[in-house]
Protein backbone atom coordinates (compact mmCIF):
# COMPACT_ATOMS: atom_id res chain seq x y z
CA UNK A 1 0.00 0.00 0.00
CA UNK A 2 1.47 3.26 -0.98
CA UNK A 3 0.83 6.37 0.99
CA UNK A 4 -1.10 9.03 -0.79
CA UNK A 5 1.39 11.69 -1.70
CA UNK A 6 0.58 15.01 -0.26
CA UNK A 7 1.57 17.85 -2.52
CA UNK A 8 3.78 20.37 -0.75
CA UNK A 9 1.98 23.62 -0.16
CA UNK A 10 2.58 25.87 -3.14
CA UNK A 11 3.90 29.23 -2.19
CA UNK A 12 1.83 31.18 -4.64
CA UNK A 13 2.23 34.93 -4.28
CA UNK A 14 -1.24 35.35 -5.77
CA UNK A 15 -2.61 33.96 -2.50
CA UNK A 16 -1.44 37.07 -0.74
CA UNK A 17 -3.11 39.46 -3.14
CA UNK A 18 -6.02 41.40 -1.73
CA UNK A 19 -9.38 39.71 -2.21
CA UNK A 20 -12.21 41.56 -3.90
CA UNK A 21 -14.76 42.71 -1.35
CA UNK A 22 -18.07 41.68 -2.87
CA UNK A 23 -20.37 43.49 -0.47
CA UNK A 24 -20.72 47.22 0.15
CA UNK A 25 -18.52 47.68 3.18
CA UNK A 26 -19.16 50.92 5.01
CA UNK A 27 -15.97 52.99 4.92
CA UNK A 28 -15.08 56.50 6.01
CA UNK A 29 -13.84 59.13 3.58
CA UNK A 30 -10.88 59.64 5.94
CA UNK A 31 -9.76 56.01 5.75
CA UNK A 32 -9.56 56.14 1.98
CA UNK A 33 -8.04 59.57 1.52
CA UNK A 34 -5.51 59.58 4.35
CA UNK A 35 -4.05 56.12 3.76
CA UNK A 36 -0.38 56.77 2.95
CA UNK A 37 0.30 53.23 1.70
CA UNK A 38 -1.72 52.55 -1.44
CA UNK A 39 -1.25 48.81 -1.01
CA UNK A 40 -3.51 49.00 2.04
CA UNK A 41 -6.44 50.72 0.36
CA UNK A 42 -9.73 48.85 0.26
CA UNK A 43 -10.17 46.67 -2.83
CA UNK A 44 -13.73 46.18 -4.04
CA UNK A 45 -17.17 47.47 -3.28
CA UNK A 46 -17.90 49.96 -0.56
CA UNK A 47 -20.46 52.46 0.68
CA UNK A 48 -19.29 55.88 1.81
CA UNK A 49 -21.32 58.52 3.61
CA UNK A 50 -20.34 62.13 3.04
CA UNK A 51 -21.22 65.61 1.87
CA UNK A 52 -21.34 66.21 -1.86
CA UNK A 53 -19.08 68.96 -3.09
CA UNK A 54 -19.35 70.17 -6.66
CA UNK A 55 -16.22 71.85 -7.92
CA UNK A 56 -15.58 72.87 -11.52
CA UNK A 57 -14.96 69.79 -13.67
CA UNK A 58 -15.65 67.15 -11.07
CA UNK A 59 -17.36 66.05 -7.89
CA UNK A 60 -15.96 65.22 -4.51
CA UNK A 61 -17.33 63.62 -1.39
CA UNK A 62 -16.31 65.38 1.81
CA UNK A 63 -15.93 63.70 5.17
CA UNK A 64 -18.52 64.24 7.88
CA UNK A 65 -17.42 64.92 11.43
CA UNK A 66 -18.26 62.06 13.79
CA UNK A 67 -19.20 63.44 17.21
CA UNK A 68 -18.29 60.52 19.45
CA UNK A 69 -15.00 59.54 17.87
CA UNK A 70 -11.88 59.93 20.08
CA UNK A 71 -10.56 63.44 19.48
CA UNK A 72 -7.26 62.22 17.93
CA UNK A 73 -9.17 60.81 14.99
CA UNK A 74 -11.77 63.52 14.71
CA UNK A 75 -11.76 65.86 11.72
CA UNK A 76 -14.18 68.72 11.06
CA UNK A 77 -16.70 68.20 8.27
CA UNK A 78 -15.19 68.93 4.88
CA UNK A 79 -11.56 68.58 5.99
CA UNK A 80 -10.76 65.88 3.45
CA UNK A 81 -12.54 64.77 0.31
CA UNK A 82 -12.69 61.79 -1.99
CA UNK A 83 -12.79 62.15 -5.76
CA UNK A 84 -15.95 60.78 -7.41
CA UNK A 85 -15.90 59.17 -10.84
CA UNK A 86 -18.88 58.29 -13.00
CA UNK A 87 -21.11 60.73 -11.14
CA UNK A 88 -23.17 63.62 -12.39
CA UNK A 89 -26.52 65.12 -11.41
CA UNK A 90 -28.09 63.47 -14.45
CA UNK A 91 -27.16 59.93 -13.51
CA UNK A 92 -27.68 60.34 -9.76
CA UNK A 93 -30.30 57.92 -8.53
CA UNK A 94 -32.23 60.40 -6.42
CA UNK A 95 -33.12 63.57 -8.23
CA UNK A 96 -32.66 65.90 -5.29
CA UNK A 97 -28.89 65.78 -4.93
CA UNK A 98 -27.22 69.17 -4.85
CA UNK A 99 -23.98 70.75 -3.74
CA UNK A 100 -23.65 70.37 0.02
CA UNK A 101 -26.16 67.52 0.31
CA UNK A 102 -25.42 64.55 2.55
CA UNK A 103 -25.52 61.26 0.74
CA UNK A 104 -24.49 57.62 0.62
CA UNK A 105 -22.42 56.71 -2.41
CA UNK A 106 -21.96 53.10 -3.37
CA UNK A 107 -19.42 51.82 -5.81
CA UNK A 108 -15.91 50.57 -6.27
CA UNK A 109 -12.62 52.05 -5.11
CA UNK A 110 -10.08 52.74 -7.84
CA UNK A 111 -6.79 54.61 -8.06
CA UNK A 112 -7.22 57.40 -10.56
CA UNK A 113 -4.41 59.13 -12.42
CA UNK A 114 -5.03 62.79 -11.66
CA UNK A 115 -2.23 64.07 -13.87
CA UNK A 116 -3.51 62.39 -17.03
CA UNK A 117 -7.30 62.52 -17.00
CA UNK A 118 -9.10 59.71 -18.84
CA UNK A 119 -6.17 57.32 -18.54
CA UNK A 120 -7.09 53.81 -17.32
CA UNK A 121 -7.64 53.52 -13.59
CA UNK A 122 -5.73 51.21 -11.30
CA UNK A 123 -6.93 49.11 -8.38
CA UNK A 124 -5.18 48.06 -5.21
CA UNK A 125 -4.86 44.57 -6.62
CA UNK A 126 -3.50 45.86 -9.90
CA UNK A 127 -0.86 47.72 -7.93
CA UNK A 128 0.09 44.55 -6.05
CA UNK A 129 0.37 42.66 -9.34
CA UNK A 130 2.61 45.31 -10.85
CA UNK A 131 4.83 45.16 -7.78
CA UNK A 132 5.06 41.37 -8.02
CA UNK A 133 6.33 41.56 -11.59
CA UNK A 134 9.29 43.65 -10.46
CA UNK A 135 12.54 42.42 -8.98
CA UNK A 136 12.68 41.36 -5.39
CA UNK A 137 15.37 43.92 -4.67
CA UNK A 138 12.85 46.35 -3.27
CA UNK A 139 14.36 49.38 -4.91
CA UNK A 140 12.32 49.19 -8.10
CA UNK A 141 9.25 48.49 -6.07
CA UNK A 142 9.61 51.52 -3.91
CA UNK A 143 10.18 53.74 -6.96
CA UNK A 144 7.01 52.38 -8.55
CA UNK A 145 5.07 52.94 -5.33
CA UNK A 146 6.39 56.48 -5.06
CA UNK A 147 5.47 57.23 -8.65
CA UNK A 148 1.97 55.86 -8.28
CA UNK A 149 1.50 57.82 -5.09
CA UNK A 150 2.52 60.99 -6.92
CA UNK A 151 0.27 60.55 -9.93
CA UNK A 152 -2.72 58.62 -8.58
CA UNK A 153 -5.38 59.42 -6.02
CA UNK A 154 -7.95 57.07 -4.52
CA UNK A 155 -11.37 57.67 -6.06
CA UNK A 156 -14.83 56.16 -5.88
CA UNK A 157 -16.36 54.88 -9.09
CA UNK A 158 -20.01 55.56 -8.26
CA UNK A 159 -22.72 53.02 -9.07
CA UNK A 160 -25.47 54.28 -6.85
CA UNK A 161 -26.15 57.38 -4.81
CA UNK A 162 -28.92 58.35 -2.44
CA UNK A 163 -29.58 61.40 -0.37
CA UNK A 164 -29.89 61.19 3.41
CA UNK A 165 -30.59 63.64 6.19
CA UNK A 166 -28.99 62.23 9.32
CA UNK A 167 -25.48 61.52 8.06
CA UNK A 168 -23.74 61.68 11.45
CA UNK A 169 -26.22 59.32 13.05
CA UNK A 170 -25.87 56.77 10.29
CA UNK A 171 -22.07 56.91 10.17
CA UNK A 172 -21.82 56.31 13.90
CA UNK A 173 -24.07 53.31 13.83
CA UNK A 174 -22.27 51.87 10.82
CA UNK A 175 -18.99 52.24 12.67
CA UNK A 176 -20.37 50.55 15.73
CA UNK A 177 -21.58 47.67 13.58
CA UNK A 178 -18.09 47.34 12.13
CA UNK A 179 -16.74 47.07 15.66
CA UNK A 180 -19.21 44.22 16.26
CA UNK A 181 -17.91 42.37 13.19
CA UNK A 182 -14.31 42.62 14.21
CA UNK B 1 1.08 61.39 11.91
CA UNK B 2 -1.23 58.60 12.79
CA UNK B 3 -1.01 55.67 10.46
CA UNK B 4 -4.46 54.24 9.86
CA UNK B 5 -4.89 51.20 7.69
CA UNK B 6 -8.41 49.93 7.00
CA UNK B 7 -8.05 47.13 9.49
CA UNK B 8 -6.70 49.40 12.14
CA UNK B 9 -9.66 51.59 12.68
CA UNK B 10 -11.82 48.92 14.27
CA UNK B 11 -9.00 48.04 16.66
CA UNK B 12 -8.67 51.64 17.68
CA UNK B 13 -12.32 51.86 18.47
CA UNK B 14 -12.49 49.41 21.32
CA UNK B 15 -14.30 51.87 23.49
CA UNK B 16 -16.34 53.45 20.79
CA UNK B 17 -19.91 53.46 22.03
CA UNK B 18 -22.22 56.17 20.91
CA UNK B 19 -25.57 56.28 22.55
CA UNK B 20 -25.63 56.61 26.26
CA UNK B 21 -29.28 57.19 27.07
CA UNK B 22 -30.49 53.70 27.73
CA UNK B 23 -34.19 53.47 28.13
CA UNK B 24 -34.89 49.98 29.37
CA UNK B 25 -38.59 50.22 28.60
CA UNK B 26 -38.03 50.77 24.90
CA UNK B 27 -35.31 48.16 24.40
CA UNK B 28 -36.35 45.66 21.78
CA UNK B 29 -36.84 42.15 23.12
CA UNK B 30 -37.03 39.31 20.61
CA UNK B 31 -39.39 36.47 21.32
CA UNK B 32 -37.83 33.27 22.61
CA UNK B 33 -38.92 29.72 23.18
CA UNK B 34 -37.28 27.19 25.45
CA UNK B 35 -37.08 23.59 24.29
CA UNK B 36 -37.29 20.49 26.47
CA UNK B 37 -33.49 20.44 26.80
CA UNK B 38 -33.51 23.96 28.11
CA UNK B 39 -32.16 25.51 24.91
CA UNK B 40 -33.36 28.96 23.99
CA UNK B 41 -34.53 29.48 20.43
CA UNK B 42 -35.12 33.03 19.29
CA UNK B 43 -37.63 34.51 16.89
CA UNK B 44 -37.63 37.97 15.25
CA UNK B 45 -34.02 38.51 16.25
CA UNK B 46 -32.08 41.32 14.54
CA UNK B 47 -29.00 39.87 12.83
CA UNK B 48 -26.15 40.81 10.53
CA UNK B 49 -25.97 39.13 7.12
CA UNK B 50 -22.42 37.98 7.82
CA UNK B 51 -23.74 35.92 10.75
CA UNK B 52 -26.75 34.55 8.88
CA UNK B 53 -24.43 33.31 6.13
CA UNK B 54 -22.27 31.59 8.72
CA UNK B 55 -25.14 29.87 10.51
CA UNK B 56 -25.73 26.15 10.40
CA UNK B 57 -28.98 24.18 10.48
CA UNK B 58 -29.50 22.90 14.01
CA UNK B 59 -29.54 19.12 14.13
CA UNK B 60 -31.70 18.79 17.24
CA UNK B 61 -34.35 21.33 16.46
CA UNK B 62 -36.07 21.21 13.10
CA UNK B 63 -36.18 24.55 11.33
CA UNK B 64 -33.75 26.20 13.74
CA UNK B 65 -30.32 27.58 12.88
CA UNK B 66 -27.23 28.09 15.02
CA UNK B 67 -24.63 30.80 14.78
CA UNK B 68 -21.57 31.76 16.81
CA UNK B 69 -20.98 35.47 17.32
CA UNK B 70 -19.82 36.00 19.97
CA UNK B 71 -21.59 33.16 21.74
CA UNK B 72 -23.76 30.34 20.49
CA UNK B 73 -27.20 31.43 19.47
CA UNK B 74 -30.14 29.49 18.09
CA UNK B 75 -32.92 31.08 16.11
CA UNK B 76 -35.90 30.33 13.90
CA UNK B 77 -36.54 33.66 12.26
CA UNK B 78 -34.69 36.94 12.05
CA UNK B 79 -34.85 40.58 11.01
CA UNK B 80 -32.36 42.16 8.62
CA UNK B 81 -32.02 45.60 7.16
CA UNK B 82 -30.10 46.41 4.02
CA UNK B 83 -29.71 47.74 0.55
CA UNK B 84 -31.17 45.83 -2.40
CA UNK B 85 -28.02 45.32 -4.43
CA UNK B 86 -29.43 43.28 -7.27
CA UNK B 87 -32.29 41.39 -8.78
CA UNK B 88 -32.33 37.66 -9.45
CA UNK B 89 -34.51 35.85 -11.94
CA UNK B 90 -38.12 36.12 -10.86
CA UNK B 91 -40.37 33.13 -11.42
CA UNK B 92 -43.99 32.19 -10.96
CA UNK B 93 -43.78 31.67 -7.21
CA UNK B 94 -40.89 33.89 -6.08
CA UNK B 95 -39.38 37.30 -6.51
CA UNK B 96 -35.61 37.01 -6.09
CA UNK B 97 -33.24 39.74 -4.97
CA UNK B 98 -29.87 40.29 -3.31
CA UNK B 99 -29.60 42.15 0.00
CA UNK B 100 -26.45 43.85 1.26
CA UNK B 101 -26.03 45.31 4.76
CA UNK B 102 -22.35 46.23 4.67
CA UNK B 103 -21.26 42.99 6.33
CA UNK B 104 -22.16 40.56 3.55
CA UNK B 105 -24.67 39.93 0.82
CA UNK B 106 -27.39 37.32 0.78
CA UNK B 107 -30.02 36.20 -1.72
CA UNK B 108 -33.59 36.53 -0.58
CA UNK B 109 -36.89 35.51 -2.07
CA UNK B 110 -40.40 36.74 -1.52
CA UNK B 111 -43.32 34.46 -2.19
CA UNK B 112 -45.64 35.81 -4.82
CA UNK B 113 -49.17 36.00 -3.48
CA UNK B 114 -51.31 36.23 -6.63
CA UNK B 115 -54.59 35.48 -4.82
CA UNK B 116 -54.14 38.17 -2.18
CA UNK B 117 -52.90 40.63 -4.76
CA UNK B 118 -55.95 40.08 -6.90
CA UNK B 119 -58.38 40.45 -4.02
CA UNK B 120 -56.78 43.65 -2.82
CA UNK B 121 -56.66 45.09 -6.32
CA UNK B 122 -60.37 44.30 -6.83
CA UNK B 123 -61.29 45.92 -3.53
CA UNK B 124 -59.15 48.91 -4.43
CA UNK B 125 -60.95 49.36 -7.74
CA UNK B 126 -64.28 49.00 -6.05
CA UNK B 127 -63.45 51.69 -3.51
CA UNK B 128 -62.07 53.89 -6.26
CA UNK B 129 -65.25 53.66 -8.29
CA UNK B 130 -67.28 54.80 -5.28
CA UNK B 131 -65.43 58.11 -5.14
CA UNK B 132 -67.18 60.65 -7.22
CA UNK B 133 -70.29 58.71 -8.14
CA UNK B 134 -73.16 61.10 -7.47
CA UNK B 135 -75.49 58.99 -5.35
CA UNK B 136 -72.75 57.89 -2.96
CA UNK B 137 -71.39 61.31 -2.11
CA UNK B 138 -71.86 60.57 1.59
CA UNK B 139 -69.40 57.66 1.34
CA UNK B 140 -66.70 59.72 -0.25
CA UNK B 141 -64.60 60.08 2.90
CA UNK B 142 -64.72 56.40 3.68
CA UNK B 143 -63.94 55.31 0.16
CA UNK B 144 -61.00 57.72 -0.09
CA UNK B 145 -59.41 56.31 3.02
CA UNK B 146 -60.22 52.80 1.81
CA UNK B 147 -58.29 53.39 -1.43
CA UNK B 148 -55.38 54.75 0.56
CA UNK B 149 -55.39 51.77 2.90
CA UNK B 150 -55.68 49.23 0.14
CA UNK B 151 -53.02 50.99 -1.90
CA UNK B 152 -50.68 50.76 1.07
CA UNK B 153 -51.60 47.12 1.59
CA UNK B 154 -50.45 46.23 -1.93
CA UNK B 155 -47.00 47.58 -1.09
CA UNK B 156 -46.65 45.04 1.68
CA UNK B 157 -47.86 42.09 -0.35
CA UNK B 158 -46.53 42.65 -3.82
CA UNK B 159 -42.85 41.66 -3.93
CA UNK B 160 -42.42 43.18 -7.36
CA UNK B 161 -42.45 46.71 -5.93
CA UNK B 162 -38.91 46.23 -4.61
CA UNK B 163 -36.31 47.62 -6.97
CA UNK B 164 -32.53 47.44 -6.78
CA UNK B 165 -31.23 50.53 -5.07
CA UNK B 166 -33.95 50.69 -2.43
CA UNK B 167 -33.66 49.89 1.25
CA UNK B 168 -35.73 47.20 2.90
CA UNK B 169 -36.20 45.60 6.27
CA UNK B 170 -36.97 41.91 6.02
CA UNK B 171 -38.45 39.44 8.41
CA UNK B 172 -37.68 35.92 7.34
CA UNK B 173 -36.16 32.51 7.85
CA UNK B 174 -32.84 31.24 6.55
CA UNK B 175 -33.08 28.57 3.91
CA UNK B 176 -30.30 26.07 3.39
CA UNK B 177 -29.96 24.69 -0.10
CA UNK B 178 -26.78 22.81 -1.08
CA UNK B 179 -24.93 24.52 1.77
CA UNK B 180 -25.89 27.93 0.45
CA UNK B 181 -27.83 30.04 2.89
CA UNK B 182 -30.52 32.31 1.50
CA UNK B 183 -33.44 34.03 3.14
CA UNK B 184 -37.13 33.21 2.75
CA UNK B 185 -39.01 36.40 3.43
CA UNK B 186 -42.19 36.33 5.47
CA UNK B 187 -42.81 40.07 5.41
CA UNK B 188 -40.98 43.20 4.32
CA UNK B 189 -41.05 46.99 4.67
CA UNK B 190 -39.49 49.48 2.29
CA UNK B 191 -37.54 52.42 3.69
CA UNK B 192 -36.66 54.97 1.08
CA UNK B 193 -37.11 58.13 3.09
CA UNK B 194 -34.23 60.54 3.41
CA UNK B 195 -34.37 60.41 7.20
CA UNK B 196 -33.56 56.68 7.33
CA UNK B 197 -35.18 56.54 10.75
CA UNK B 198 -35.98 52.88 10.26
CA UNK B 199 -32.33 52.08 9.52
CA UNK B 200 -31.19 54.00 12.60
CA UNK B 201 -33.79 52.32 14.80
CA UNK B 202 -32.90 48.91 13.44
CA UNK B 203 -29.18 49.45 13.99
CA UNK B 204 -29.86 50.53 17.56
CA UNK B 205 -31.67 47.31 18.40
CA UNK B 206 -29.10 45.27 16.56
CA UNK B 207 -26.18 46.86 18.40
CA UNK B 208 -27.97 46.58 21.75
CA UNK B 209 -28.69 42.99 21.03
CA UNK B 210 -25.15 42.02 20.07
CA UNK B 211 -23.71 43.92 23.01
CA UNK B 212 -26.05 42.26 25.48
CA UNK B 213 -24.78 38.92 24.18
CA UNK B 214 -21.19 39.96 24.59
CA UNK B 215 -21.48 40.19 28.31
Amino acid sequence: MSDVEVAPPINDPAENLPKYCDFFKYLLVEELVLEPDYRQIHYGKCAVIGRLCAIPDNFKLENVSIPHLPSVYKLPTGAVSLLLLNFSYENSCTGSLANGAYCIMRGEIVLCNVQKPNSPTLTTRGLHEQLLRLDDSGKERSTLLENVQKTHKPALYVWHSSRINQAEELIQRRLEIRVLCK
Amino acid sequence: MINLSPDDIEDQLDNFIIRKTKDQASTYVPRQKTTKNGEKIYDHIPLLIKDILASQPDADNKGAFTLFNPTELKYHSCLVYGFVAGRGVHNKSFYNYVLDDGTGSIKFRIYAKPREEKIIKCLYNEAQSLIGSADTLKYEKISTSMTRLLGKATEYIDGSVISPGSNVMLYGRPHNFKDQISLDVISFTMDNEKSRSLEIAFSESLIDYYQSHNR
